[in-house]
């Protein structure tokens, strides 16, 4: 399944995010040299933010499914990390009836990490083989629903949790060093991953799920797979959080930074891990200066009043603003190496052109030599729309290199015929032979892995993907 | 569970049920007619709440208070879509739902500006608060009051969407919104006609919830946006009957696992049912009174 990235995608990739990096580190040494300890806290939130959206760029921006769910994962990730690494005099303090296993375990930054993104990653697994299968806006709701339980878990299971009154004490390590070199690599798994054999093939999902399967994806398992990265990042973006923050509690794990999270996501372009870091970038600015505004500021001779509620009113005005302008984000489907692409002079720019390589087409006279077997068969193939005989009794032979037209009027059939043999639908009865092997009632994607593809009338092809990508 | 038990349970599945049904009829009708998830279907609740308030203040009679609440809510409705939703008409689904969250958090955010973000207390008449005895049986006329104009809500819906002209054009723009246009069905007239009749149900749907819990504060709306989301999803979203089916049902799953669940337990309550839920969809996938398959 994991099939390497190929060059023409990896180049730019490992560009785009060397670019983000120095972007990140500049930041980080200015921070540094000449920012005040507000800012380093304020720089923190920033690369925790995009710690967070990178993780549900990873599904959202690939699948094209919404999810309100993720919050859970961060929540999770966040509670297992304090249950971890809370020293244990401070933790028996304030959840006295823990198991003996959970009062004593300390674990360092790394291990609480992986510890959360397993446990986070474990959830999504059990609830993710439940939803994964359903259409978008059944997931919608069924990621709320997640959402949902686990806040109320988190702050009903007070055994664990302290449920409202939340908990104090993790150990402050996300700090500026760490944090920047956590979102690097953020950036980097979320921009390889979309670049990957997966990623390419969920993004192609993403446009058309159906012409997708014709081609070979198998929806289900490519739509699991990213959801499970996106849940275990999640955990791990939690736990780092966790460890950003003196205390926390179940509250902080609902709708508010759901729709934070969500905004960043729309506001940078959601296809986009280069969106994702600069919609985190705006938000966290926007937020920081709204709360020193509500704090009361002084401007010149004037003390401006004190507003409070701005900022969600301003990241919803932004929202609103920036899908009527650019509906798809700022960055809409384009990564920062695509931008930069554009001001490097042509002379710059390496002879793409050699590197794709004509295929050697095969004689088609080879195959047509002699009586060769047939390698696609169907026999007495039948297709019944409740009571309408579509098909009865198909005899069809195919054999290697053979053009075979199908003739016939409007309505007799051509296309559920290539809609049966595709297995974009299911045959009533018959045989469907290829290769040796029936493959009457399997699912699309896998008589397209077995070598059977087909086009469509009406082309399909996946809109946001880049012509190279639709190949 | 003794009979008088389960009759007094059955009245209670049965308004809330009513509640759940008109909410979401609300939101389903909008998603057939626009394909969109109106998350800011919710603040049309928190909206009639407000309105009430304000008509409270004027010392009307509560007849006029709920119907200001109920007209309060259609026409945000109607507004909602005329300047938000419109501008954004063809976008994707994902679009118009973040679109929606977003007005859900701007009225949410006025509302905290302008009013207050506690809690403000909605008085509703008093005879609502009284119980009847019927034999064994003790049943709140609140309960009674709100099935009985469930009820009479979703008969004259379906009377208007069967029998009027502009009732035919709805059917049919929710059943295919391309060919209805092509019938000569108005886009604009009947995407605002589906907003308005979202938001009087929404309204109605409002008096009733504030009937029950007396407050109203910025956030009120989102129980209802989740509890009408859930029922349309259980239903088959953007089938009509189906939402109102979802509504019962999730009313009655409600009040059941509130009767069954041991004490320690019922905080879980929506969780619970939440999770049965989700349970239903995995082996449903097109809801429970849906038809259409849909493929992935």
């Amino acid at each position: 399944m994991r099939s390497p990235i190929p060059a023409s995608r990896l180049r730019p990739a490992l560009w785009g995010w060397a670019t983000i990096s120095v972007l990140l580190l500049g930041a980080m040494t200015a921070v540094q040299g000449f920012g005040s300890t507000a800012s380093e806290r304020t720089f923190v939130v920033f690369l925790v933010n995009v710690m967070l959206v990178i993780s549900l760029q990873v599904f959202i921006g690939n699948s094209g499914v919404v999810s309100f769910g993720h919050v859970a994962f961060m929540g999770i990730g966040a509670y297992t990390t304090a249950l971890l690494t809370i020293p244990p005099v401070l933790r028996t303090a304030q959840l006295p009836e823990l198991p003996t296993l959970l009062r004593t375990a300390e674990l360092g930054v790394v291990p609480a990490i992986v510890v959360s993104a397993a446990v986070a990653a474990i959830v999504a697994a059990v609830f993710g083989g439940g939803v994964i299968r359903m259409s978008e806006s059944t997931m919608a709701m069924a990621t709320l629903a997640l959402l949902v339980v686990v806040h109320t878990f988190l702050q009903n299971a007070t055994t664990f949790t302290r449920g409202s009154l939340g908990l104090a004490g993790v150990p402050v390590r996300t700090k500026v060093e760490i944090g920047t070199a956590a979102a690097i690599l953020f950036v980097l798994l979320g921009r390889l991953f979309k670049e990957s054999g997966p990623g390419l093939r969920l993004r192609a999902t993403r446009e058309d799920s159906l012409s997708a399967a014709a081609l070979g994806t198998n929806v289900v398992r490519v739509r699991y797979g990213s959801w499970l990265l996106s849940a275990a990042m999640m955990g791990a973006a939690g736990s780092l959080w966790a460890q950003s923050v003196i205390a926390f509690n179940a509250n902080q794990f609902y709708f508010a930074i759901t729709f934070a999270l969500l905004a960043m996501l729309v506001i940078g372009g959601r296809t986009s891990v280069s969106g994702a870091v600069a919609g985190a970038a705006i938000i966290t600015f926007l937020t920081d200066s709204l709360a020193r505004v509500e704090q009361g500021v002084r401007v010149g001779p004037w003390t401006l009043p004190r507003i409070s509620g701005t900022v969600q009113f301003a990241i919803a005005l932004l929202i609103i603003v920036t899908l009527i302008l650019r509906p798809e984000g700022l960055f809409d489907r384009w990564e920062v190496d695509d931008l930069l692409r554009r001001f490097v002079p042509r002379r710059f720019r390496r002879q793409r052109a050699a590197e794709v390589e004509a295929p050697t087409p095969r004689s088609p006279d080879a195959a047509l030599e002699g009586e060769a077997p047939p390698v696609l068969v169907g026999e007495g193939i039948a297709k019944n729309f409740e009571g309408i005989e579509a098909l009865a009794g198909v005899e069809i032979d195919v054999r290697p290199g053979e053009i075979l037209g199908l003739i016939g009027p409007n309505g007799s059939g051509k296309t559920t015929l290539l809609n049966v043999i595709s297995g974009v639908s299911h045959p009533t009865r018959g045989r469907i032979v290829l290769d040796g092997r029936e493959i009457a009632g399997l699912e699309a994607y896998r008589i397209a892995r077995l070598g059977l593809s087909r086009t469509f009338q009406n082309i399909r092809l996946f809109a946001q993907l880049t012509v190279r990508e639709n190949v | 569970m003794t009979p008088s038990e389960f009759v007094q349970q059955l009245v209670n599945a049965l308004s809330l049920g009513s509640i759940y049904a008109l909410l979401a009829l609300g939101l389903s009708m909008v998603y057939g007619v626009m394909g969109m998830l109106n998350f800011a279907y919710g603040e049309l609740v928190t909206i009639t709440g407000y309105a009430m308030l304000a008509a409270t203040s004027l010392r009307a009679p509560f007849v006029v208070v709920a119907l200001v609440g109920i007209l309060a809510a259609g026409a945000a409705s109607v507004l909602m879509e005329l300047i938000a939703f419109r501008p954004l008409r063809n976008a994707s689904f994902v679009s118009l739902l973040f679109t929606s969250f977003a007005v859900a958090q701007l009225i949410q955010g006025a509302f905290r500006q302008a009013v207050s973000v506690r809690a403000r207390g909605v008085p509703v008449p008093d005879l609502l608060g009284n119980a009847i005895q019927i034999g064994s049986v003790r049943i709140s006329v609140l309960s009674i009051i709100t099935a009985a104009i469930g009820a009479t809500s979703l008969t004259a819906l379906t009377l208007f969407l069967r029998r009027s002209r502009a009732g035919l054009s709805m059917r049919a723009a929710s059943q295919d919104f391309t060919t209805a246009r092509l019938m000569g069905v108005r886009a604009n007239g009947v995407i605002s006609l589906a907003f308005l009749i979202s938001g009087l149900l929404a309204g109605v749907a409002g008096v009733l919830w504030m009937a029950r819990t007396t407050s109203v504060n910025p956030t009120t709306g989102f129980v209802p946006v989740i509890e009408a989301f859930i029922a349309s999803v259980i239903g088959g979203l953007g089938n009509l009957r189906g939402a109102v089916l979802g509504g019962f049902f999730l009313g009655a799953l409600e009040v059941f696992l509130q009767a069954t669940l041991p004490g320690s337990l019922l905080p879980y309550t929506q969780a619970t049912a939440l999770l049965v839920v989700v349970g239903i969809l995995y082996v449903r996938p097109q809801g429970l009174f849906g038809q259409k398959v849909e493929a992935i």
